[in-house]
């Protein structure tokens, strides 16, 4: 300890008096100061436990999903007697109630779960608490109280979500399409359990949005002009406005489909005078726009991971900046592209336009990072692994939707598996594994403990591998014609299913080996200095684990967030992680 | 009608390229469909040039300008207008090709020709009813052997009971679609193109089968002789409740004078009242939630049904007769067994008087416990015994 204390120029290890971990004294004392508090770096850890918590529920239920389908139902002769098998799930099933509605159940639980529960609140609300007030240099969000109570009303959300899992989970699909959803389960609450839960989410959604948006536009650091801003701030930035203004949507829609489900109101269901296509109308007026909710944020760690290990400034930084913009805005006007076989020509005529829009500012941004490698000096840690995965993974995502954007090819691909793997490509390919390079880049800055990197570069095989596995088969399958939501399928599928399966739990794996990393730092890691891997951005100049508030005094912004290869960092520690040696030129 | 219960028909690998068959198991058997197919082609080695150029510099980057102790990154441009200009402006132009290729293919695969087919398809939980113009329905189902690409003849489907619907070849069919319930969606894999189908409006789909070519195989059927056929299969591509994964048929692609045949036979049914009780039941679905073996599924089996006593969730204890089997069919809610899920619809208007007393004696035919005489009258063919007087026992 007392080496790396010489070379830190300050006091720069974990576990030093100030520091937002920093114990309370008894295990109470702990408990009521974190459940109380308004630090907006706890709640922070407290959203990133929550979420994992539950993205582990929802990894169950994936799992289980692949378990089902690695064999069709077959009813086939045995001595005589017709005995159906591979009904894996179905076991569970009580009498009088199809085998094939367990999964359903899993299926939905799991679609449920990841979205709502998970990967919306995701980045925003863990790694955006904890590093959007540190990266424009504030002591804290521009509204602390609001930011606590957007984590109790998440977390009271998911616990009606939760629940209505427990007694017997909801066999709607994530997307509660009507009026299946106002038919199904008719005896039960669990539909308007669920639907709740989503509502109350809303609201949590909704309160981290706005203080985000005031904390960029108030409380940036003196001499920190929009353009100085780190590019994760510009994606947050970016997701908090999309996060406001679509999020009361879904309130909307689910609200309406609970009045339908209690008070027959005749919205969406044919039979009392509704129409479903409303519905979906409503739907993806806020699912679609979600799902930049999803990806922007994870643009954002990009933007930051890759241009701290490379050393580089961000190529087309205002590029970057506007297509994060440009996307959020052009988000909204797509939303019927989820319907194109479900409508008339002009219609899906426009909405396959305006996704070929969304598209141009996708593709931009992949160029601007793979150029800025160009002239780099990149190190091949753990977080370049992931970032370097992301730029894998997320241009399949994006090429693989070009046929789903395509009319005359959509309407084959549409709702088989083909979708399925494209959108796991852009949502666990992107935004999970670019999570993953942010939780790697940031660890030590939240925790004060650095991790095991060959452990963590083993965890990152495992989970890069195992995930195409589990979804590159996803794409031929579809295309083939295997449908999604089958809880049974044509056994010349089998093969692909069963290696489906495989890389599922190849991905299991890796994801335990993290796990297994993360608790190892936690315990037995070695301490972190204030800037391990030589950022620029503002988080880097606080210690590690960072003080209650933050920075020592104000800091003040003298150069971009991206000057890597004019200044070199005041406080970084070149025994931790050797940079190229450069004089001070600051 | 040996040819109900008969498997899909094994396919043989047509002329597919190689690409075709690893993207979607065969090229499309519609002239739509292979243009959806180039498009996809024409998309897919876009994406190759593009995802192999990317990832080459990106490789060639990192390893190029990998960290070396004393070498610090030269200051280079972090900013280029003309390249930045230029891949902007090239997807863009790529963008647009796809989405007015894209156009042209959906119009091809959602109009039809003039001189079409035009039959009704009514989808519903979890099976579709199609009626041909002349109001026949399809009492062919296959049961085994029910796969998207056939070629392997020891391919199962679950124990789905598909209904198999003839197509003329090179004939333009137009299905106009509607739901019972929900939502469904009806997607022939092989015609390359799906459409959804809702229970408040009309929905169509449209397809011109391929000819028949000297690889189709052929089928042996004793009522219309020897013909060469192809199967597509169909699937519900919209999530629709337990048995969504369940909802297929088959499209059975023949030789005109085997279509019309067929549509000749599909009009009377014929046999014993039992005989044509079982033709109904096919034709309204009634096998996708009842087995005729014992085994359990959504409803009760029919096996042991007729004449024997069950608890009802009322409490009460009933023995099954003409009535309670009438009751059940027209008003299903009435009296539901312990055990079973209140979902079966009311087929008051689909199934007529005449039909509904033909499927009663199917169903004493099927139980040990019908009373001799009971029995003896379901093994009746009106046609036989009373054929001079046509029309006498009409409902």
């Amino acid at each position: 300890m007392s080496t790396i204390d010489t070379h830190a120029g300050h006091s720069s290890h974990g576990g030093h008096h100030g520091s937002y971990l920093t114990s309370k004294g008894s295990l109470w004392a702990d408990v009521a100061n974190w459940a109380t508090t308004v630090d907006h770096k706890k709640i922070g850890v407290m959203y990133l436990v929550a979420l994992l918590t539950l993205f582990f529920f929802g990894g169950v239920m994936a799992l289980a999903v692949r378990v089902e389908l690695l064999e069709p139902t077959r009813t086939v002769e045995v001595a005589g007697e017709m005995v159906t098998t591979g009904q894996r799930l179905g076991v569970l099933a009580p009498d009088g109630v199809s085998p094939n509605n367990i999964y359903n159940r899993a299926m939905t639980l799991h679609g449920a779960i990841m979205t709502f529960m998970f990967i919306v609140p995701g980045i925003p609300a863990s790694l955006g608490n904890f590093f959007l007030p540190l990266m424009i240099g504030a002591k804290d969000v521009a509204f602390p109280r609001l930011n606590l109570a957007s984590w109790y009303v998440y977390v009271f959300g998911s616990l009606f979500a939760l629940a209505s899992a427990i007694v017997g989970g909801i066999d709607t699909g994530w997307t509660l399409y009507t009026p299946y959803s106002t038919m199904t389960d008719a005896d039960h609450w669990r539909v308007v359990a669920m639907t709740t839960g989503v509502f109350i989410m809303g609201f949590a959604s909704i309160m981290t949005g706005l203080n985000f948006v005031v904390t960029v536009h108030k409380l940036r650091a003196p001499g920190m002009g929009w353009f100085d801003m780190p590019l994760f701030v510009w994606a947050i930035y970016a997701t908090a406005i999309i996060q406001v203004l679509a999020t009361p949507v879904v309130g909307i829609t689910v609200l309406m489909l609970i009045f339908e489900r209690l008070f027959n109101f005749g919205l969406f269901d044919p039979r009392i005078g509704g129409d479903p296509v409303l519905f979906q109308h409503f739907f993806w007026f806020y699912s679609h726009p979600v799902v930049y909710i999803m990806i922007l944020p994870a643009f954002g760690i990009i933007s930051e991971t890759i241009t701290c290990h490379a050393r580089k400034k961000i190529f087309g930084y205002k590029a970057v900046a506007f297509a994060s913009l440009g996307i959020a805005a052009v988000s909204f006007l797509v939303w019927a592209h989820h319907m194109f076989t479900s409508q008339g020509e002009l219609t899906a005529a426009i909405f396959s336009f305006l996704t070929f829009l969304v598209a141009v500012p996708t593709a931009i941004k992949v160029f601007n990072w793979i150029s800025t490698l160009y002239k780099g000096s990149i190190v091949f840690n753990t977080t370049m692994h992931y970032t370097l995965g992301f730029l894998f993974l997320f241009t399949i995502g994006g090429l693989t939707g070009l046929p789903l954007a395509t009319l005359s090819t959509d309407m084959h691909l549409h709702d088989s598996y083909y979708v399925v793997a494209h959108f796991h490509y852009v949502m666990f390919g992107g935004t999970v594994i670019a999570m993953l390079a942010g939780m790697h880049h940031w660890w030590p800055k939240m925790f004060g403990k650095m991790y095991n990197e060959p452990a963590a570069k083993l965890g990152f095989w495992l989970v890069f591998l195992g995930f195409n596995l589990t979804f590159f088969i996803q794409f031929i399958m579809g295309a083939h014609g295997m449908p999604r939501r089958y809880a049974s399928y044509p056994d010349e599928f089998q093969t692909m299913h069963i290696i489906s399966t495989f890389g599922s739990w190849m991905l299991l794996a890796g994801f335990l080996v993290h796990l297994f990393t993360f608790i190892h730092s936690l315990i037995q890691g070695k301490p972190a200095t204030a800037n391990p891997w030589g950022g620029m951005t503002l988080e880097w100049l606080a210690e590690s684990p960072p003080d209650e508030h933050n920075f020592a005094k104000e800091p003040i912004v003298k150069h971009g967030p991206y000057d890597y290869d004019t200044v070199v960092p005041p406080n970084y520690d070149p025994a931790d992680y050797p940079l190229p040696e450069k004089p001070y030129t600051h | 009608m040996n040819a109900l219960m008969a498997g899909i028909s094994p396919k043989v690998l047509s002329t597919a390229s190689f690409m075709d068959r690893f993207w979607f198991g065969d090229s499309s058997f519609t002239e739509a469909g292979r243009s959806g197919d180039w498009m996809f082609m024409f998309i897919w080695w876009l994406s190759v040039f593009f995802f192999v150029l990317l990832m080459v510099l990106m490789v060639y980057f990192s390893y190029r300008y990998r960290r070396r102790p004393g070498q610090h990154a030269p200051v280079s441009p972090a900013h280029n207008t003309p390249l930045e200009i230029t891949w902007t402006v090239i997807p863009t132009i790529f963008f647009v090709v796809m989405f007015f290729e894209g156009f042209r293919g959906y119009v091809k695969l959602n109009y039809a020709p003039a001189g079409a087919i035009q039959a009704y398809l009514l989808a519903y939980q979890w099976s579709w009813e199609l009626e041909y113009p002349g109001g026949q329905v399809s009492s062919e189902a296959t049961m085994t052997s029910v796969g998207t690409r056939a070629s392997n003849p020891e391919q199962h489907f679950s124990s789905i009971k598909a209904p198999i619907w003839y197509f003329p070849e090179k004939q333009p069919v137009v299905l106009r679609m509607t739901s019972r319930d929900v939502i469904h969606s009806f997607w022939v894999p092989d015609f390359r193109v799906k459409m959804d189908i809702f229970p408040n409006r009309y929905t169509s789909y449209t397809f011109t089968p391929d000819a028949l070519d000297d690889t189709a195989p052929i089928m042996e059927d004793a009522e219309v002789g020897a013909y060469r056929y192809r199967d597509h299969i169909v699937l519900c591509a919209e999530y629709c409740g337990d048995n969504h994964s369940e909802m297929a048929a088959v499209i059975r692609v023949v030789p005109r004078e085997i279509y019309e045949a067929k549509l000749e036979i599909f009009g009377s049914p014929r046999g014993t009242l039992a005989e044509r009780g079982r033709v109904i039941s096919q034709q309204r679905g009634c096998f996708a939630c009842h087995s005729v073996d014992g085994s359990s599924n959504i409803g009760p089996t029919w096996k042991d049904l007729y004449n024997n006593e069950f608890q009802y969730t009322d409490g009460s204890t009933i023995r099954v007769d003409d009535n309670h089997l009438r009751e059940s069919i027209y008003e299903p809610a009435a009296k539901i067994r312990v055990g079973y899920p209140n979902q079966m619809v009311s087929y008051q208007g689909m199934i007529s008087p005449e039909q509904l007393n033909w499927i009663i004696a199917y169903m004493r035919t099927l139980s040990g416990a019908t009373p001799a005489e009971d029995m003896a009258a379901a093994m009746v063919d009106p046609d036989a015994q009373d054929g001079t007087q046509e029309g006498s026992d009409g409902g």
